[in-house]
């Protein structure tokens, strides 16, 4: 088997990223260890941009390369870039966060770049074994960042959950896969929609096979009732690990979605056998229903920031599993909807970091009186939130727009009506947060407050200025989302 | 038509808001020089700016459009909605008023707000505005216009309720907004009217579905009249009016440039943009010429009897506007427009007089006690004096013209309606024009004339450089600003500049129209009836001071009648405001209360509330748990999968 010059440029974020990380063990291995690692951050930033261009700006001489295994299509792009930005903001974040609490190495940034190659593999896999290796490559550095601040129980423990529900999640996949290897006799996902589209319902292993796969990336994804470990993870790991796992994870977890499930099974949309109605289209309606009630509904308990917003994420999942039926504008919405939802999450947790930089807990108590405070700081927090909870003129408001005018149009009225009624509960958690920044009194009035560093100021500015922009000027974003979500069905 | 694409048009309306923005974010740490340099040099700028763009439009003989696609806002089945501005003849005018009034107001209120402490929120009030102004007169679609429509209502509210620390001001600022969301009401449902027929919100698109039947005549009508509704609110007619006089609150150069010179206006130009659609409704043109003729002659009588000096000046502008609102309405699109500007110029320049005047007398209103001012401030005097010339009607000054235009349209033209319908308002117009001499020179004799009633011990300032040279300017404007439009001396320039944009009205000219010497017949009968007005407010408070007093008591029923502004404000008080303040309170406590906020809101908030809570338990934390879930989740799918083939 040879190698063309295709087959590298096909998949060059992946090569990028990963040699980007190589090169920052190596170069922090040889910095005296007393050298702060910042400029490793810098490092970071610099290949992920890389890695982000590589994928639009190289021509191709064909999508698929390395005998079909890998494919650069719009979706694989667009998620690419998606995922670098993500990581690209959780570096910024780290920048200034680690450091401070005692885990200077610049490890962080390699698992970083690791774990975005590995999504943007995951994005462009054609065939199942790639993507549990995209998936793979993408979750193992994703478990040690979690565990990042080594001397934080919560953080070590958030790792280790992660690790080991991830574990077994892979455990679900990997059988998925073989199940499916044993009825269809390949692997290519290419392969998978011949052998669904007619008599799936005669193949049991098949089915079997697709329920586990479904299982393994809706564990990646937090669908409701696979989630239970996001929560506490979300909650435990750092804040620059948070935003990434809550943005580019989610990403890329959509992309295997769309990949193996909407694309490689389209046969397996809807079926009626006996009266009794199976498909896709049922499950991920019951799927979704679940995961935006369960998510909304806990959410209005908790009493954490971090935590709220790790419900948040959780429910925005619901909203997207509505796109993935909504058929070719859906699957643009849930492009568009992505690439919105990064802007505002990462936001959102920046902002949550830079108070922890101040010596401020997440609490929502200590959250009271914040506008006095840091009054930029909650004007853009109180920017993303409304964003998230999908009020105008911010980028959340067209993100769930285009949703569900998708949604509609494709016939999903019942599920449309659940969102926006689930939308409606969302905004009270949200503005929980806007009020207690507004109109509570804080107790704790003697905070320290440090000079805000750079790095996440520019995370905070460059995600408000995306969110407003796009909040004002959709269009561009969109018709993006459009061209890259052509190849679905 | 021809369209020439340009890009200036949005850094004209962007200045300001940058202005805006520089001094609300960082202004509370900006020295005060700074503050000032930014919020005049980007109107300033901005103005500049806007010359240079209008020149393509005037040497064309505004023949010519500048226009600019901005982008495409909401663009989703079929609404499409695209942000684009355009500079046309109509636009050109209004923007170069509302820039070069601005900036001069700006410069003005250097010196005014001096010794204010919120110097930097005033300020970027200011220029957020302007910029809001701009986006109303350059948008070419009635979203956009409606965006800067309700910007203005916007900033109108917040520079009323300036200093929100008095109660009194705070509750005008409210009672502005509210009445004018009475009347954006109508403008919304009008928008929603014409887009259900014409499937385009854009000005262009309009005339086109317009002048191809589109739209039926009849939902024309009904379209122009709800526009009105809008256009009743912001330009303060009957029976929106009730909150411009009020509105007096804010501070005084708020008063000339939003509530005199510009914003106010908005809906006088609303109806000359879309004059394509009034012209043919006549129903809905009479409408607008009869409620503009009833305003301009009530809000008149009001004034004559009010001694606070910024609500004489509010009523007269009330008044005025309505004399726009007949030009309008008649079809003399260009001559609204005309009145419009010159009395931009006349009305700001009064304005802040009256507030170089209250300045000096350090915040007194009331004209009682007041007198003499003439030989203490003299540039305030004699400007004054020029622009009060000018809205009395006095010939060859900038109002005689406009004013002369509108009433000879509305006397030489005859409606579709009925005959009677120009002729009585050309009659209002007459007789408003007459009280507006009187009370004018009422006002400019209680104040700078005769003998000094200021109490002892108050100090009178000289105005200060910085607020004389913008009165200057307002003034020289206010006299020489109507020969563009001197029609009895056949120069036609401004309503031939206008030609290309406006519509021409379904109108019949009566026969006397074409001869030259009727015109000048009815000129002389404006300025008789002006010297009139003149006389009386001569002999009653120079020559017998003690004739008010005895006139009072003599009609003190009419007089009360007429001081107490025909207790409009007490019967809205009564209905529809109590009225609709028990209807709400019962609301409130029946539906509200009990069956929305108990049964509806509550009961499903506490479901959600519990239904979190065992969300949370489930939360336990334990890991075998959480991969219990996933097992749980796995073998439901199966097992749903299974029944569905048959398996079991």
């Amino acid at each position: 088997m040879t190698v063309t010059i295709n087959d590298v440029v096909v998949i060059l974020p992946f090569l990028v990223a990963s040699g980007g990380a190589l090169l920052i063990i190596l170069l922090d291995s040889f910095s005296a260890p007393r050298t702060p690692r910042r400029f490793l951050g810098g490092f970071t930033i610099f290949f992920l941009a890389v890695a982000a261009l590589s994928a639009y700006i190289v021509p191709l001489r064909t999508e698929s390369a390395f005998h079909g295994m890998v494919m650069m299509d719009g979706l694989a792009r667009f998620l690419s870039v998606v995922v670098m930005l993500s990581a690209g903001f959780a570096t910024l974040l780290a920048m200034d966060r680690l450091p401070e609490q005692g885990s200077a190495r610049g490890e962080f940034y390699a698992l970083l770049l690791f774990s975005a190659a590995g999504a943007s593999l995951l994005a462009s896999a054609a065939d199942l074994v790639m993507v549990f290796l995209g998936l793979e490559t993408l979750s193992i550095p994703a478990y040690a960042m979690a565990a990042a601040l080594r001397r934080d129980v919560r953080s070590t423990e958030a790792g280790f959950k992660y690790f080991v529900l991830g574990a077994f999640a892979t455990g679900f996949f990997l059988m998925g896969t073989a199940l499916v290897y044993s009825s269809v006799g390949s692997t290519a996902l290419g392969r998978l929609a011949a052998a669904s589209a007619s008599g799936w319902t005669e193949k049991p292993l098949l089915c079997m096979g697709a329920v586990m796969l479904l299982v393994g990336l809706a564990f990646k994804a937090a669908v409701v009732p696979f989630h239970m470990w996001a929560p506490d993870v979300y909650d435990g790991s750092p804040t620059p690990a948070t935003a990434y796992f809550a943005t580019g994870i989610k990403a890329a977890a959509f992309a295997a979605l769309l990949r193996v499930v909407i694309l490689s099974l389209p046969g397996m949309r809807a079926e009626e056998i006996n009266g009794n109605e199976i498909g896709w289209h049922y499950i991920f309606w019951g799927l979704a229903a679940a995961t935006m009630a369960v998510s909304s509904l806990t959410a209005l308990v908790q009493k954490d920031v971090k935590r709220i917003l790790a419900y948040s994420s959780v429910a925005h999942v619901g909203y997207l599993l509505i796109g993935l039926l909504a058929g070719k504008p859906g699957g643009a919405a849930v492009l568009f909807y992505l690439l919105v939802y990064t802007f505002m999450t990462v936001g959102a947790f920046a902002v949550v970091a830079y108070l922890e930089n101040s010596k401020g807990g997440t609490k929502l108590s200590d959250y009271a009186g914040i506008a006095k405070r840091h009054p930029y700081a909650a004007a853009a927090m109180a920017v993303f939130l409304f964003s998230l909870a999908g009020i105008p003129p911010t980028g959340g408001f067209f993100a769930k727009f285009y949703l569900f005018k998708a949604a509609v149009q494709g016939g999903l009225i019942n599920l449309t009506v659940l969102g926006v009624l689930f939308s409606v509960v969302s905004a009270y958690y949200y503005l929980r947060i806007v009020v207690a920044m507004y109109m509570e009194q804080g107790e704790n009035q003697a905070v320290i407050d440090i000079s805000p560093s750079a790095a996440v100021v520019t995370a905070i500015c460059l995600c408000l200025l995306f969110t407003i922009i796009i909040g004002l000027y959709p269009t561009p974003y969109l018709s993006v989302a459009q061209a890259s979500a052509s190849m679905l069905p | 038509m021809t369209d020439y694409n340009s890009s200036a048009l949005v850094v004209i309306i962007l200045l300001p808001a940058v202005g805006a923005l520089l001094n609300g974010l960082f202004g509370r740490r900006f020295p005060r020089w700074l503050v000032s340099t930014v919020g005049c040099a980007s109107v300033g700028l901005s103005f500049a700016l806007a010359i240079w763009a209008a020149y393509f439009v005037f040497v064309s003989n505004g023949e010519e459009r500048l226009r600019q696609d901005v982008y495409s806002w909401i663009s989703t089945g079929g609404l499409s909605i695209s942000i684009g501005l355009t500079l046309d003849a109509l636009s050109t005018i209004m923007v170069l008023v509302v820039t070069g009034v601005s900036f001069v107001i700006h410069i003005y209120s250097i010196g005014y707000m001096e010794g204010d402490p919120s110097y930097a929120r005033y300020f970027s009030y200011l220029n957020l505005f302007v910029f809001s102004m701009l986006i109303l007169v350059l948008g070419d679609s009635l979203p956009v216009l409606f965006v800067g429509w309700e910007g203005v209502g916007l900033c109108s509210y917040l520079l009323i309720g300036f200093w929100f620390e008095d109660p009194a001001k705070a509750a005008a600022g409210k009672k502005a907004f509210i009445a004018n969301r009475i009347g954006d009401l109508g403008f919304l449902i009008g928008m929603f009217v014409l887009f259900g027929f014409a499937h385009t919100l854009s000005i262009d698109g309009l005339a086109k579905a317009v002048a191809s039947g589109a739209v039926p005549t009849v939902w024309i009508t009904a379209a122009c009249l709800l526009l009105f509704v809008g256009a009743t609110g912001k330009s303060a007619q009957i029976p929106l009016y009730v909150w411009l006089p009020d509105a007096m609150a804010g501070p005084t150069p708020v008063s000339a440039l939003i509530h005199a010179a510009t914003m106010v206006t908005a809906g006088v130009y609303m109806v000359a943009r879309l004059s394509f659609m009034f012209a043919l409704s006549p129903t809905a043109s009479a409408v607008v010429t009869l409620v503009g003729a009833v305003t301009a002659f009530f809000a008149a009588t009001i004034g004559i009897a009010q001694t606070d000096i910024k609500k004489v000046l509010a009523y007269s502008t009330v008044s005025q506007l309505g004399y726009m609102f007949i030009g309008v309405g008649v079809g003399a699109y260009a001559a609204g427009i005309f009145h419009l500007m010159t009395h931009a110029f006349f009305k700001a320049c009064l304005f802040l007089g009256s507030g170089a005047v209250i300045h000096a007398l350090s915040g007194e209103q009331d004209m009682m006690r007041m007198g003499g001012l003439r030989r203490k401030m003299p540039w305030t005097y004699w400007t004054f004096l020029m622009s009060t010339l000018a809205i009395s009607g006095c010939p060859f000054f900038s109002g005689f013209f406009s004013k002369d235009e509108i009433l000879w349209k509305a006397l030489s033209t005859s409606s579709p309606v009925g005959g009677w319908v120009h002729t009585l308002a050309y009659g209002l117009g007459l007789a408003a024009a007459a009280i507006t001499a009187f009370y004018m020179f009422r006002l400019v004799f209680l104040t700078f004339h005769g003998e000094s009633r200021i109490p002892d011990g108050v100090h009178v300032h000289q105005e200060k450089p910085v607020m004389s040279w913008p009165l200057a300017v307002l003034a020289f404007l206010a006299v020489v600003g109507g020969l563009p439009g001197a029609s009895m001396f056949h120069v036609h320039w401004f309503e031939h500049f206008l030609e290309p944009v406006v519509a021409t009205a379904n109108v019949t000219q009566k026969g006397f129209a074409s001869l030259q010497s009727s015109e000048w017949w009815a000129a002389g009968g404006s300025v008789l009836v002006g010297l009139l007005g003149f006389a009386l407010a001569f002999n009653l408070y120079l020559q017998r001071t003690s004739g008010p007093g005895y006139l009072a008591a003599r009609f003190k029923r009419t007089y009360d009648l007429v001081k107490n502004k025909y207790y409009v404000d007490e019967i809205y008080e009564i209905f529809p405001i109590k009225f609709i303040y028990y209807l709400a309170l019962g609301l409130w406590r029946i539906v509200d209360t009990l069956i929305i906020d108990g049964l509806c809101v509550n009961g499903p908030a506490y479901a959600a509330r519990g239904l979190g809570y065992i969300g949370r338990e489930l939360q336990s934390g334990n890991l075998q748990v959480y991969a219990f879930w996933i097992f749980i989740g796995f073998s439901t799918l199966l097992l749903y999968l299974a029944h569905g083939l048959g398996l079991i």
